[in-house]
């Protein structure tokens, strides 16, 4: 199959899970600025039509540019349909997070009926008369969710687990002299907090892509600057960097990052600070060796002696040599920091707890081994993808910026 | 002396056809020479580094006296005779003293001398990495050499994708899978631990059923990456030599097939592979801490995490320091091994 | 390759032949623990396994039992024959003559003597160094022998209190230490001498074996005076640090009790083979508050009852306690438990759950959200703050997430900050700390000065900084032992529901699963191994 088919099949059958799960609750700025859920308002109205309009015209109008640039993005990779269609589903994730799930990754269900649910069950509720929208998706007031109920002569009884309480018949939404039930479908179920765990696995993809590029980010200018030092400067400089990072080499890495988590606090920033700045000597030795080595080429010390300062040669002259290696260092770089991170919070050191990050579901499963396999299968099945999808990517940009391993 | 050295290495390496005659003293021994100063400058670096971490975070060692037995008082008294009531400076230098005379002083939470909480969790940690190294290597290897010589490719192809498949897979999940089918639903091993209550009582024989029992899991769970790892490595070395301009002249010359295999390909495929295995030697050494924490064995890094927790600063210099000085030596035997195996080594990477 | 073919071979085998054989002893009793101790020695008993092993390896002159009716700790004589206070200040103690310790020599009241030197002196570092405020001290902390010990005669002697003290068996229930042992060693070397791990003992059982990290054997001494011919004779402390391995042993007769067992967990416990139990009212969980902000002066946002109380009402108690503790808890009102039957308070009703009533409460005191944001104000500034959080504790971390969505519902912004236990305990006792989320286990009998006074002398773990004047009288009053005791406990529980110093969560059961086969166990306040030598196998 040619690739290009391939990513176009790829783009529809997410659009398509995109309307089907198109859920008008949430809005598009939320979904980009949802780092701070809680704190942005989503009660005005205008922005609420505004919102609908957009979200619903965005992806076809990504979808249409697409096609109609494809030429000029003029790329062919080996390439099969399962890899792009999980790679555009992490990415759909990261991007519309919001678009595909069912409920706010934080929202608990009632605890009283919702703990540890399996996966395929839908829990139930009735919806009571008044609107309320007043705090946005996360505070659904006129729900009642219920395990059983009885109707009397002008009461409702609603059984909660143990508890029960009992509802006026007007206060209720009613149709055909019933009360009408609405359900909402748990594909993964719920965890012990009573949250759905389709929707936190969803929303882990920002955790992970996010801790993920913002450390190997830091991690490259780490290594890009210290590098580079290294390889102009050589000698003392040299010789001192190196120590430097054999010491880190050396230094069992995961001790350190315990230091500094103690030391600073577990929140978003500090973890990307610790893993950007645990991970950069492997780019610091890539681009020492390339930078010695460029040192002596012709065009380098033409643009030295024509007098141009350093930033601007090292961004002309060196970056186009030196990138070519570190990029797919960074690709491996990034699957390592992802794993690093939902490793840290299985120890229970990540970010936070509220934040849906893989590794602190896994943990809670961990807990529950021989009550709930789901607290455990579904975020691996899914953290395992995506790691197993960067290390194919890697190799394949390998294969691709590597002509002589491509000729093989 | 130096010579001597080379030659106990290379008998018990015992691999590929050296001519140490040949090789220049004098160039080796400086490099070595410089190498084994670099290291101990790491060292220190390493213990430094260290000591200012674990005394700057916050919180202090006598943390968990507090409580509404323990009064105010006692607290400070301790913390007078746990000596960190005296200025960094000061304690830095007494730091210094103590590990040149590899006295790391005594532990505060287990009341005994550091060498002695440390011993049975290092020998643990050795013990099981050496394993577990045998495995990832031992394993990649015949994996890699079944493969290159059947040469179905559907096979090959089954074999590389379980293998990027393992090699992704973390530890910990690994672990609780297996947890989730040998412990919990089938019931057959032990959820963690080291040994059971009775071992003392068991004869050798089954003392030693025990703690093959115990050690399964943890010794699957931690070699699957490294097998892939190795078998990738391996296969890949194992195919650029077989096509090779020797191995065509061998076989031209009518050498046996398992000739060609023994004394040649296989050599020049495991040689370079000694970096590699130095690395990942290393870091068994450090602990495998996810493995340790699921299972609960005894190692290394468990005792390094719970002593960081605990704040118990001579405990986590001596764990810390044990675990770098490895690390070091290690990589610098493999450095060593391969100026062994290829003396030009010493001049590129060595300077 | 053949060798390692053959080594794969033997692996195989190993791998099939491999399983466990299980070993019947009809007089064991194995608990599980969670962590290894560190010490035998009831000097440095810090831990609550050590404490117990204290009370077991080593003489007491009294011990305790748990008085469920009056909700007191009741004394019986244990070492000591006889008792006899005299004129309330000073105390004449006969012991048995009979007593030996483990390595041949009878235990005399120059132990006693020593014990008490020991315990209060400054170089030991024991763990109730300065505690000994009821016995005349000289200047260094020690207690005075002097003015303190009138021997009679090796077996009887008279203990003097310094006058004006209010002196109780409370005074002089630790367990006693072997002068002989002790008089060769330097007080600065006891911390590190071998005794914490070979003791001298001298109570009913004496140890047999330790292996550290793995299991502490004990054996009961068959001489002793309660031990009864038919009861257990070897208790063992086997150390399984992971819960989820503990409930195993404990399901499959590895281990015969655990404690402290996950209410979620019960659904899966066979009642016939195991019978759980639960030791009630020793434990509870809190979110507190810092009454004073960082400069000392009154906090924004906590210096407010009116606050306080509705944060308190934005905890829904009862289903944490129905749901999560499933029924093994009660919501607490006071830090006074219901087990302190005679001074419990049960008119008091615990404020009960509700958004509506707590938006109400906020609204009255002038919080509003007068920007339409969602959060509430006043003056200017959000009611917005970070609620920190130790880590590694489930429980903590469901709460606080649960009254994270309920406060955000009621227009509280909570952000949870997981937070290392030390990093926790040093912000709180610098006052660096906002709100935290925290436990506190009560020490029998009651202890309430030092959590509530405002004095900084006395009242060390009010991290709260609780200030309030009435109060501070009041505990001294119950300080010094007032006639109206009962009435004035009434009254401090009344004062703490009304101030709501801090919100107090529930009272958290520790559910104790003991195998069937064990009889005779009695689950009381004061743990589940007290009176352990009473213990009975059938099966």
């Amino acid at each position: 199959m040619k690739s290009n088919k391939v990513i176009n099949i790829a783009v529809l059958i997410l659009l398509i899970i995109w309307m089907l799960n198109y859920n008008q609750n949430y809005n598009v700025f939320l979904m980009f600025i949802d780092w701070v859920r809680g704190g942005f308002s989503t009660s005005i109205p205008t922005f609420d039509f505004f919102d609908l309009m957009f979200s619903l015209f965005l992806p076809p109008i990504l979808a249409a540019s697409y096609y109609i640039f494809r030429n000029r993005l003029n790329f062919e990779i080996n390439t099969n349909f399962g890899l792009v269609f999980i790679t555009m589903f992490f990415v759909y994730s990261f991007l519309f997070a919001p678009l595909l799930t069912i409920s706010d990754p934080n929202y608990q269900f009632n605890q009283r009926i919702a703990r540890l649910i399996s996966p395929f069950e839908s829990i139930k509720y009735l919806e009571k008369n008044e609107s309320d929208k007043t705090n946005g998706s996360f505070n659904y007031k006129n729900r009642i969710y219920f395990s059983s109920y009885s109707v009397l002569e002008d009461s409702i009884k609603v059984f909660q687990g143990r508890n029960q309480t009992i509802y006026n018949k007007r206060q209720i939404v009613f149709s055909d002299q019933k009360p009408k039930v609405f359900d909402t479908f748990l594909p993964f179920g719920t965890d012990d907090y009573g949250r759905c765990v389709y929707s936190r696995i969803i929303y882990g993809t920002r955790i992970s892509i996010s801790i993920g590029a913002l450390s190997v980010f830091i991690s490259f200018l780490v290594g890009l600057f210290l590098g580079h030092l290294a390889g102009i400067a050589g000698g003392i400089t040299d010789k001192f960097l190196s120590r430097i990072s054999d010491l880190f080499l050396a230094v069992p890495i995961i001790f350190f990052i315990l230091f500094l988590l103690i030391s600073f606090g577990n929140n978003f920033f500090t973890i990307v600070m610790v893993l950007g700045f645990s991970g950069w000597m492997s780019i610091f030795k890539l681009v020492k060796d390339e930078t010695t080595k460029a040192k002596n080429y012709d065009f380098i010390s033409t643009s030295r002696q024509l007098g141009f300062d350093s930033l601007y040669i090292l961004i002309k002259d060196y970056f186009p040599i030196i990138i070519i290696p570190v990029t797919t260092n960074l690709v491996f770089q990034f699957a390592n920091v992802i794993l690093a991170e939902s490793a840290l919070s299985f120890l229970g050191l990540g970010i936070s707890l509220e934040e849906p990050s893989w590794g602190a579901m896994i943990r809670s499963g961990q807990g529950y081994l021989n009550q709930a396999w789901w607290l455990i299968f579904f975020p691996s099945l899914t953290f395992v993808s995506l790691l197993i999808t960067l290390k194919i990517l890697g190799e394949k940009l390998v294969q691709h910026l590597n002509p002589i391993l491509n000729d093989n | 002396m130096f010579r001597l050295l080379l030659s106990v290495l290379f008998i018990i390496v015992g691999i590929g056809e050296l001519k140490i005659n040949s090789l220049n003293y004098s160039r080796i021994f400086r490099s070595v020479f410089f190498r084994f100063i670099n290291s101990f400058i790491v060292l220190f670096l390493l213990a430094t580094f260290i000591f200012f971490m674990i005394r700057l975070a916050p919180g202090d060692p006598t943390q968990k006296f507090v409580s509404a037995e323990a009064s105010p008082a006692l607290i400070e008294n301790l913390k007078k005779s746990y000596g960190i009531n005296d200025s960094l400076s000061e304690q830095y230098l007494n730091f210094l003293q103590e590990t040149l005379s590899l006295n790391f002083g005594y532990s505060f939470s287990y009341r005994t001398p550091v060498i002695d909480v440390i011993k049975p969790a290092f020998s643990f940690t050795a013990f099981f990495a050496a394993i577990v190294f045998v495995f990832q290597f031992g394993l990649g290897l015949i994996l890699a050499l079944f493969i290159t010589n059947t040469s179905n490719s559907k096979i090959e192809k089954v074999a590389d994708n379980l293998g990027i498949l393992l090699f992704s897979i973390p530890s910990f999940v690994i672990a609780l899978f297996l947890l989730q089918i040998f412990s919990v639903k089938l019931g057959i091993l032990p959820q963690g631990g080291l040994k059971s209550y009775d071992f003392h009582s068991f004869g050798l024989l089954n003392k030693f059923f025990d703690y093959t029992s115990h050690l399964i899991l943890p010794i699957v769970t931690l070699s699957f990456a490294g097998i892939a790892l190795f078998y990738k490595y391996f296969k890949d070395s194992l195919k650029a030599n077989y096509q090779t301009d020797y191995v065509l002249f061998l076989r031209s010359i009518g050498t046996k097939e398992k000739s060609i295999l023994r004394d040649h390909v296989l050599p020049n495929s495991i040689i370079p592979s000694i970096s590699i295995a130095g690395i990942t030697l290393g870091l068994l050494f450090n602990g495998a801490l996810i493995t340790e924490y699921i299972f609960e064995l005894p190692g290394m890094g468990r005792l390094t995490m719970n002593a960081i927790f605990a704040r118990d600063y001579p405990l986590v210099m001596g764990t810390t320091f044990v675990a770098g000085f490895c690390v070091i030596v290690i990589n610098f035997l493999a450095d060593l091994l391969k100026i062994l195996f290829n003396p030009q080594y010493s001049e590129t990477s060595l300077n | 390759m053949k060798i390692i073919r053959k080594s794969f071979l033997l692996l195989l085998l190993t791998i099939l032949v491999s399983c466990s054989v299980e070993n019947e002893n009809s007089k064991r009793v194995v608990i599980g623990i969670t962590s290894d101790i560190e010490s035998f020695n009831p000097l440095y008993a810090f831990s609550i396994t050590e404490g117990n092993l204290g009370e077991l390896l080593f003489p007491v002159l009294v011990s305790h039992t748990w008085d469920f009716e009056k909700g007191e700790i009741e004394s019986d004589l244990s070492l000591a024959k006889n008792i006899e206070w005299i004129d309330g200040n000073s105390v004449k103690i006969k012991i048995h003559e009979d007593r030996k310790w483990s390595d041949g020599e009878s235990i005399t009241v120059e132990d006693l003597i020593y014990s008490f030197i020991l315990y209060s002196h400054p170089e030991v570092e024991s763990r109730l160094f300065d505690g000994f405020e009821n016995y005349n001290l000289s200047d260094d902390g020690v207690i005075d022998s002097l003015k303190t010990f009138d021997k009679i005669n090796d077996f009887e002697i008279i203990l003097n209190f310094s006058t004006g003290a209010k002196p109780s068996v409370f005074d002089f229930d630790f367990p006693l230490l072997p002068k002989h042992y002790f008089k060769s060693i330097d007080f600065i070397d006891i911390p590190k001498n071998k005794f914490n791990s070979n003791p001298v003992t001298g109570g009913e059982f004496f140890v047999s074996q330790w292996e550290k990290g793995e299991f502490i054997e004990l054996l009961v001494d068959k001489n002793s005076s309660r031990f009864v011919d038919g009861n257990i004779e070897k208790l063992v402390f086997r150390i399984v640090p992971e819960y989820n391995s503990r409930l195993m042993l404990l399901k499959t007769g590895g281990i015969d009790i655990m404690e402290d067992l996950r209410p979620d967990d019960l659904s899966f416990i066979d009642d016939s083979v195991i019978e759980l139990n639960s030791i009630k009212g020793r434990e509870y969980d809190y979110i507190g508050f810092n009454h004073d902000d960082e400069a000392g002066n009154p906090h924004p946002l906590f210096s407010d009852a009116e606050v306080r109380i509705a944060i308190t009402q934005l905890n829904d108690r009862e289903l944490i306690v129905d749901e999560y503790l499933n029924g093994f808890g009660e919501p607490a009102i006071s830090p006074i438990s219901e087990i302190f039957a005679s001074v419990y308070d049960s008119n008091l009703k615990p404020y009960p759950f509700g958004i509506e009533a707590a938006v109400t409460r906020l609204n009255k005191a002038g919080w509003k959200d007068s920007n339409q944001n969602g959060i509430l104000d006043k003056n200017g500034s959000e009611l917005s703050f970070d609620l920190l959080i130790p880590t590694g504790n489930p429980r903590r971390e469901y709460v606080a997430t649960l009254f994270k969505n309920n406060a955000q519902k009621a227009g509280i912004k909570v952000n949870l900050v997981p937070q290392d236990l030390g990093a926790l305990i040093e912000m709180l006792q610098t006052g660096k700390a906002d709100a935290w989320i925290a436990g506190w286990s009560i020490a029998l009998p009651v202890e309430l000065t030092m959590f509530w006074s405002s004095n900084p002398d006395r009242g060390f773990l009010n991290f709260q900084n609780y200030a309030n004047p009435e109060m501070d009288v009041l505990l001294d009053r119950i300080e010094a032992n007032d006639v109206n005791r009962n009435e004035l406990y009434k009254k401090f529980q009344k004062t703490i529901h009304n101030d709501q110093p801090v919100s107090f969560l529930y009272w958290v059961d520790n559910i104790v699963g003991v195998n069937s086969r064990v009889k005779n166990v009695s689950v009381t306040p004061l743990g589940v191994i007290h009176h352990c030598w009473n213990w009975r196998i059938e099966n």
